[in-house]
């Protein structure tokens, strides 16, 4: 496999890995700095204000 | 039509297990209108039920007015007027959750009691008669056994038939004598003031002076003086306040009916199992140490160096193993086969920067896992609930309140769950106080953090790990005793009434849940904030300017045209280390950066850009402090290759700092400023800019004071630090500490106590 095609592939991937992660990280530094956060529970806790929480 | 049908208990009743039985997965959990008291509502499962919804009311011990959660439930009864109340009554307390009981009774609305933990009662060796029960109550009761799942059907068929038919029985009035007569005759005077079914209740509550309900009777000033009349010729006669009156009224019935439907096992004044416990646990002089005893165990199985320490073992392998050899040896091969060559951007952003950074996270969830599983061990048992209240004895010596101790309790695995629990507390002082104090305690992400420190610079210390609990305890008791000295925080702490459930045998789903819930958040986190945290202290430590030219440091470094003598002195005076331990990072844009503002730790023994940037990145994630030591101490001088053997990285971190700057550094990132999500939580709980704020200096205040005092006079006793300008610093905070501690403060009026105290039979 040529460098060019290797390297393409890794930059893909790591594109996909990091936007889906930055996504993520901006909804929950947005819930967080609201108050909404949820760092530390997975979503299963009662706590009526968690982000993650879905009605 | 839709029926609606009450869930109301005393707190530990059973009453959310039923509500999650009887609703499944259909609920909705928001917050009571214009409180922060939570509100859960849900649809009964079965198609034959589907317009039956079951409100779940907060836990209370009586319909008085005192506290938000009785309040709430209150205001809805009297209000929405629900079709039926199941009112849960713990069987193993009877007399106690009977109170509420003669409270419900006498709002009118059609009831069945769902006696509830039968199968412990019955393990107790106790009976109970409930068709005698029912008769004495004047009210339906069905034996239940929520968490076992029996007896659910009956009470819903019986409680939906009831909601039904909304006829409530005909029952004996709890009142008797002289005081059911001034009622009465309340009720003459009341009567077209309100709806006819709540003219009982509402002539109690006026008897009790009971200002809420009263209020809302909208009564003329006449009505007002002739109640007033009844009340103080009752209360005279009696020779004691209404609201006493009324309590022993009803603790008299209560004790008539259950000598006729209970008999007990234990005979009257015998210990149960877990009385006998509790007096040891529990016990004035032994109680503490017991506690710290636990606490240290904890700790050093899950992170000290022992050979039983499992958290330490597993920790290790996965740093020296699966982060060490496993994994960049998995991506080394993996990049080599896409030909992407060592050496590349590419290369070291997904080595240098990713693995090391994630990897340096993840490596800490075995003792993350064997903690949390420990602590979720201790609560299940229900012993976190006695440290609470051996906290409030010595709390009380200081003016503070156990109550305040709780929520440091939840902040063990999260300080977001542990600033919310300050809402429990009444007294608004008190509570900001709380949520000022409540995120020293260590918390999940800290741990990395105690067991990089302990294990890199103190060979896995279990001291060391514990001290961490300790100090955040410590720093919670000594700021409380600080704050209550100024205006804003001063006046008696809040009575601490908790109950202490009983003992029982862990459930291993349940706590196997907890833990792999903690530990499941804290991994998700690595996958997202870690993973682009680390992204970018990476780049900004892979890049910078070098002798005017910006790019790839480690590469500039390496060009001879580039790298000059005179540079790289500059670069050891800027850096202020000595010219041979100059490299490619110390050139990067994270170290101008971070060396710009590194002075200000330099009186705290770690005043270099490393672990400067390490706390500023510990705000987003306070894993990410170890995140962002795990990219920046990876870098290798080319003399040993990474990968190899993983604690390489802990070797380096143990040759920057000595043990009492190693300690210090702890100290300061453990107490100072909370990450954002916990300073978020702060900001919603204070709801005022001003007081966010003060929160957020104070800790980092604190932490900052405590880090200068510890790095500068300890440091000085240890013989690793000289005299100088810090150490001068030091013992004048030192000095203003304990003026702080034992300055008189200011000194409040005496709030009017109501004493109003009832003693139940047992």
């Amino acid at each position: 496999m040529s460098p060019i095609i290797g390297n393409a592939i890794v930059i893909l991937i790591l594109a996909v890995i990091l936007f889906f992660a930055g996504r993520s990280t901006l909804r929950t530094f947005k819930n967080e700095v609201s108050g909404k956060g949820c760092a530390g529970c997975s979503g299963n806790c009662s706590c009526s204000n968690c982000g993650c929480k879905k009605k | 039509m839709e029926i609606k049908i009450a869930l109301a208990g005393n707190p530990n009743s059973g009453k959310t297990t039923l509500f999650n039985d009887l609703t499944g997965s259909r609920q909705y959990v928001g917050n009571w209108p214009g409180v922060t008291v939570e509100k859960k509502e849900g649809r009964l499962k079965g198609s034959e039920y589907k317009d039956v919804i079951i409100q779940d009311l907060p836990g209370i011990y009586s319909l008085s007015p005192y506290t938000l959660e009785e309040v709430v439930s209150r205001t809805y009864l009297v209000s929405e007027k629900p079709d039926a109340i199941i009112n849960i009554v713990d069987g193993t307390n009877i007399e106690r959750n009977l109170y509420l009981t003669t409270q419900l009774l006498e709002l009118g609305i059609p009831m069945v009691v769902a006696l509830n933990m039968m199968d412990l009662v019955r393990k107790n060796g106790d009976k109970i008669d409930v068709k005698s029960l029912s008769k004495e109550i004047g009210c339906e009761v069905v034996e239940l056994s929520a968490l076992k799942g029996e007896g659910c059907d009956g009470l819903i068929k019986k409680a939906v038939a009831l909601a039904k038919g909304n006829a409530p029985a005909e029952r004996e009035s709890v009142l008797s004598g002289e005081v059911k007569e001034a009622v009465e005759s309340i009720e003459d005077i009341i009567k077209g003031s309100a709806d006819d079914r709540f003219i009982k209740w509402n002539a109690i509550k006026a008897f009790e002076r009971d200002e809420k309900a009263v209020a809302a009777l909208n009564l003329s000033s006449d009505k007002k003086a002739k109640i007033e009349e009844i009340i103080e010729k009752t209360e005279k006669d009696l020779d004691d306040d209404s609201e006493s009156i009324i309590t022993n009224e009803r603790y008299n019935y209560i004790t008539n009916i259950t000598a006729k439907s209970v008999k007990k096992g234990r005979a009257k004044g015998e210990l149960s199992v877990s009385d006998k416990i509790d007096r040891i646990v529990t016990n004035r002089i032994l109680g503490l140490p017991i506690f710290a005893a636990i606490m240290f165990f904890i700790y050093a199985i899950a992170m000290g160096g022992w050979s039983v320490s499992i958290g330490t073992a597993a920790t290790d392998f996965t740093n020296d193993v699966i982060f060490g050899e496993w994994v960049p040896g998995f991506f080394d091969t993996l990049l080599s086969a896409l030909n992407v060559e060592e050496g590349t951007v590419l290369y070291g952003l997904i080595q240098d920067g990713i693995v090391a950074g994630v990897g340096a996270v993840i490596g800490f969830v075995p003792q993350m896992l064997v903690l949390f599983f420990l602590l979720s061990i201790l609560e299940d048992i229900g012993y976190m609930a006695r440290v609470a209240f051996v906290m409030d004895r010595i709390f009380r010596q200081f003016g503070l309140s156990g109550k305040s101790f709780i929520p440091c309790l939840v902040a063990t695995g999260c300080g977001v769950p542990g600033v919310m629990a300050s809402r429990t507390i009444e007294n608004e002082r008190d509570r900001k106080m709380t949520i000022m104090t409540t995120t020293f305690m260590p918390c999940g992400a800290k741990l990395p953090i105690i067991g990089l420190i302990a294990g890199a610079v103190f060979g896995g210390s279990p001291l060391i790990a514990a001290s961490a609990y300790f100090i955040g305890i410590g720093s919670i008791i000594l700021s409380g005793i600080i704050l209550k000295k100024f205006k804003a925080f001063a006046g008696m702490p809040a009575p601490f009434v908790m109950e202490l459930p009983a003992y029982h045998i862990p459930s291993w789903v349940g706590v196997l849940r907890a833990t792999w819930e903690r530990g499941w958040s804290f991994i998700k986190r690595a996958g997202s904030v870690i993973v682009v945290s680390s992204v970018i202290i990476w780049f900004l430590s892979a890049f910078g300017t070098v002798n005017g030219h910006f790019g790839l440091v480690d590469n500039l470094f390496e060009d001879e045209t580039v790298i000059t003598d005179e540079y790289v002195t500059q670069l050891a005076d800027k850096m202020n280390i000595p010219e041979e331990d100059v490299n490619a990072m110390d050139a990067s844009l994270l170290a101008s950066v971070g060396n710009a503002a590194s002075f200000v730790f330099k009186p705290l023994g770690f005043g270099s850009w490393k672990p400067t940037v390490a706390t500023v990145t510990g705000l987003v994630a306070k894993e990410e402090v170890v995140g962002t030591f795990g990219v920046l101490y990876n870098y290798d001088d080319g003399e040993e290759e990474f990968g190899e053997e993983g604690e390489q990285i802990w070797d380096r971190v143990a040759a920057d700092y000595t043990p009492i700057a190693a300690f210090s550094f702890m100290i300061f990132n453990l107490l100072c400023a909370p990450c954002f999500a916990a300073i978020g939580a702060i900001k919603r709980e204070m709801n005022n800019a001003k007081w966010t704020w003060a929160a957020i200096g104070y800790m980092t205040g604190w932490a900052y004071v405590l880090a200068l005092i510890v790095y500068n006079i300890g440091g000085l006793i240890a013989g690793q630090v000289s005299f100088g300008f810090g150490t001068v610093l030091a013992f004048v905070a030192l000095g203003c500490l304990l003026y702080l501690l034992f300055r008189k403060g200011y000194v409040g009026e005496e709030s009017s106590k109501n004493l109003n105290a009832v003693s139940a039979n047992a």
